[in-house]
């Protein structure tokens, strides 16, 4: 329902940047309708930046993406307006996500009164009623500015915007990762509940490897820009040791990650300088290639 | 929100009686005998004998130890009395009042150029970031904040008046009159304006509530001016206000040049001749607007931000 093909994204590193180096690296992803796939991957190796491209808020350097057989590259800026009820995004924080000038209702709103077709006769103040019981969130909070309001509150209020007209595909960007611990449930919850009734595929991304375990219907680990490993239950039998070491006890969500100040060996596996069953083989660049039930890169699995 | 209202106006009275204290003091250490320096301007000599300077040393109150002198002065300013000038022999207050609508239509006009130049430049310049506009408003902004009010003041005038001969050179009298002095404030003030709504615009722009209204499919145009503008503009006007007193000073240089007849230039026609009621009364004018200004800008800032506008209800 939604591909990316060859995804690529190069930053402007600006004056004494390495402007070779890719965010996101030649990354082929797909979901299906209603599907949920799990992204995960520590900070800072492109999973924000591949989430954005998906839905062409970042336009990518290089690849395509496809939208029900739509080359969204392909269209018009006005055409690709007109299609953006269809993908919407809940992001990592919902402080800034709504526009504090406005009320928490108008913000909530807004999507209809840019698409206004989709309301098919509706009421706005009905809607408005529809969305805010479906979150769980009280008419006069609605009524409030955003600066009012907690942090789930807010989730809440975005989550009612992104879901107000029905979308085929939400980007979930660590939608609880600013949370409280007592409410992330509640918000993981109603974010499955209201993904079921409409039938929307997901793209969740989260560092939370419990989180991808229990919400995704299949798994893809990012490092350093690229996919090493995708697949269902790949993080109950993972194959590349990336994989195999953020599922350990020492992995990333317990905040045991790479050290940071480590050099990536230009050409090679990004992984070459953790790994332990590292070759000469491995100074090349693994493809990712297909095993039956999952997609791996790395040369030592086969 | 109301005690809020209370308590910054009762701030102004230390202020005030801080800035008093300041200014009596730096006159008082100011070089040479403010009665002999009064003299040779009154009397139009440079050796005024004795017995006249010991005379208006009496006058002026200067024979008075300092705390005195200051307490006189006070006790005269809180019963709406400035004192009067020793040169014109006019009240300060009468002085004042003659010479600040100039400065407050040269302030005005500078502030509302620098707006309508200062505020679109900045926004052009966010939104197409490091674009033609962006690096011209960037040059610009260092050229223009790097000139000296006196250097650009003399280059106009040069140019418009000594060239094209199209505006006066100096003096007062229509709008005319005010073209290239405000120019010249204004300058100043959109370097910054425009540099400060840039950044303030680029900074709104990151925000997840812009990502989040492209994602409902709204163009460009339509979110710079219905989510970003409003936004970015709060923390720019609120600057603007503040630089609105700033401009009475540096009106004092540009009234000098074009020889306006401002409250600008009369402090400093008052210090020239050590008329010290005008310049004591000059200073505290100064101390008011300044403050009133503040307070004000501080007032609409709560109007205008809802996160504090509804805290308190």
């Amino acid at each position: 329902m939604i591909e990316g093909r060859g995804l690529t994204k190069y930053f402007d590193a600006g004056f004494l940047g390495d402007p070779s180096a890719a965010a996101v690296d030649s990354v082929d992803i797909h979901i299906g309708p209603g599907e949920t796939l799990a992204l995960v991957g520590e900070s800072g190796c492109g999973k924000s930046t591949l989430g954005r491209m998906l839905l062409y808020l970042i336009h990518p350097t290089r690849g395509d993406v496809l939208f029900e057989g739509k080359n969204l590259a392909k269209m018009r800026g006005s055409e690709l307006r007109a299609l953006r009820w269809k993908f919407q995004i809940v992001s990592q924080h919902p402080d800034n996500a709504l526009n504090p000038r406005w009320t928490v209702a108008r913000s909530i709103l807004e999507p209809f009164r840019i698409h206004s077709k989709r309301l098919n006769g509706r009421g706005m103040n009905g809607e408005l009623e529809r969305l805010i019981d479906l979150v769980g969130l009280e008419p006069e909070q609605a009524a409030r500015y955003p600066h009012q309001l907690s942090g789930g509150e807010l989730q809440r209020a975005v989550i009612a915007r992104a879901i107000a007209l029905d979308p085929a595909f939400i980007v979930c960007d660590e939608p609880t990762s600013m949370l409280d611990v007592s409410i992330q449930a509640s918000i993981i919850r109603l974010l499955q509940e209201r993904q079921k009734a409409i039938g929307c595929a997901c793209l969740f991304i989260t560092h939370d490897i419990q989180l991808a375990r229990i919400l995704g219907d299949r798994v893809a680990v990012m490092l350093g820009g690229r996919i090493v490993e995708e697949g269902e239950k790949i993080l109950d039998h993972p194959l590349h040791p990336f994989t195999q070491r953020i599922v350990s006890p020492h992995g990333i969500s317990q905040g045991n990650g790479l050290p940071e100040d480590c050099k990536i060996i230009p050409g090679a596996c990004t992984y070459l300088p953790f790994c332990p069953r590292g070759t000469g083989r491995c100074h090349t660049l693994p493809e990712i290639q297909d095993y039956g039930d999952r997609r791996v890169s790395c040369h030592m699995v086969a | 929100m109301n005690a809020l209202v209370v308590n910054r106006v009762l701030q102004i009275i230390p202020v005030l009686i801080g800035i008093s204290v300041i200014t009596f003091i730096l006159i008082a250490l100011a070089p040479g005998d403010p009665a002999e320096i009064s003299l040779r301007a009154i009397l139009d000599t440079d050796n005024p004998s004795p017995q006249a300077i010991s005379l208006m040393r009496a006058e002026m109150g200067l024979d008075q130890p300092y705390h005195i002198r200051y307490f006189i002065w006070l006790s005269r300013v809180l019963q709406g009395d400035l004192g009067y000038s020793y040169i014109s022999h006019k009240s300060t207050i009468h002085e004042i009042l003659y010479a600040l609508p100039t400065t407050f239509y040269l302030a005005t006009l500078a502030m509302a150029i620098s707006i309508i130049v200062g505020i679109p430049l900045g926004i052009a310049a966010a939104v197409r970031q490091n674009g033609l506009i962006d690096h011209v408003c960037r040059l610009f902004s260092v050229v223009g904040n790097a000139t000296p009010e006196f250097f650009l003041a003399i280059l106009l005038l040069l140019f418009f008046s000594i060239q094209l001969k199209i505006l006066p050179v100096a003096g007062s009298g229509g709008i005319q009159y005010f073209i290239l002095p405000s120019l010249v404030l204004a300058v100043g003030l959109i370097a910054i304006t425009s540099r400060l709504m840039r950044t303030s615009m680029l900074d709104v722009l990151e925000q997840n509530y812009i990502l989040t209204a492209r994602s409902k499919g709204l163009d460009r145009g339509t979110i710079i001016t219905r989510h970003a503008i409003k936004n970015a503009l709060l923390p720019v006007l609120t600057y603007m206000g503040t630089q609105f007193g700033w401009l009475f000073g540096g009106a004092v240089v540009v009234e000098s040049i074009f020889a306006l007849p401002g409250i600008g230039r009369l402090t400093v026609d008052a210090v020239n001749t050590r008329d010290i009621m005008v310049l004591q009364g000059c200073m505290i004018t100064f101390a008011i607007i300044f403050v009133v200004v503040n307070l004000a800008v501080d007032m609409s800032y709560i109007w205008l931000n809802p996160a504090i506008r509804y805290d308190e209800v």
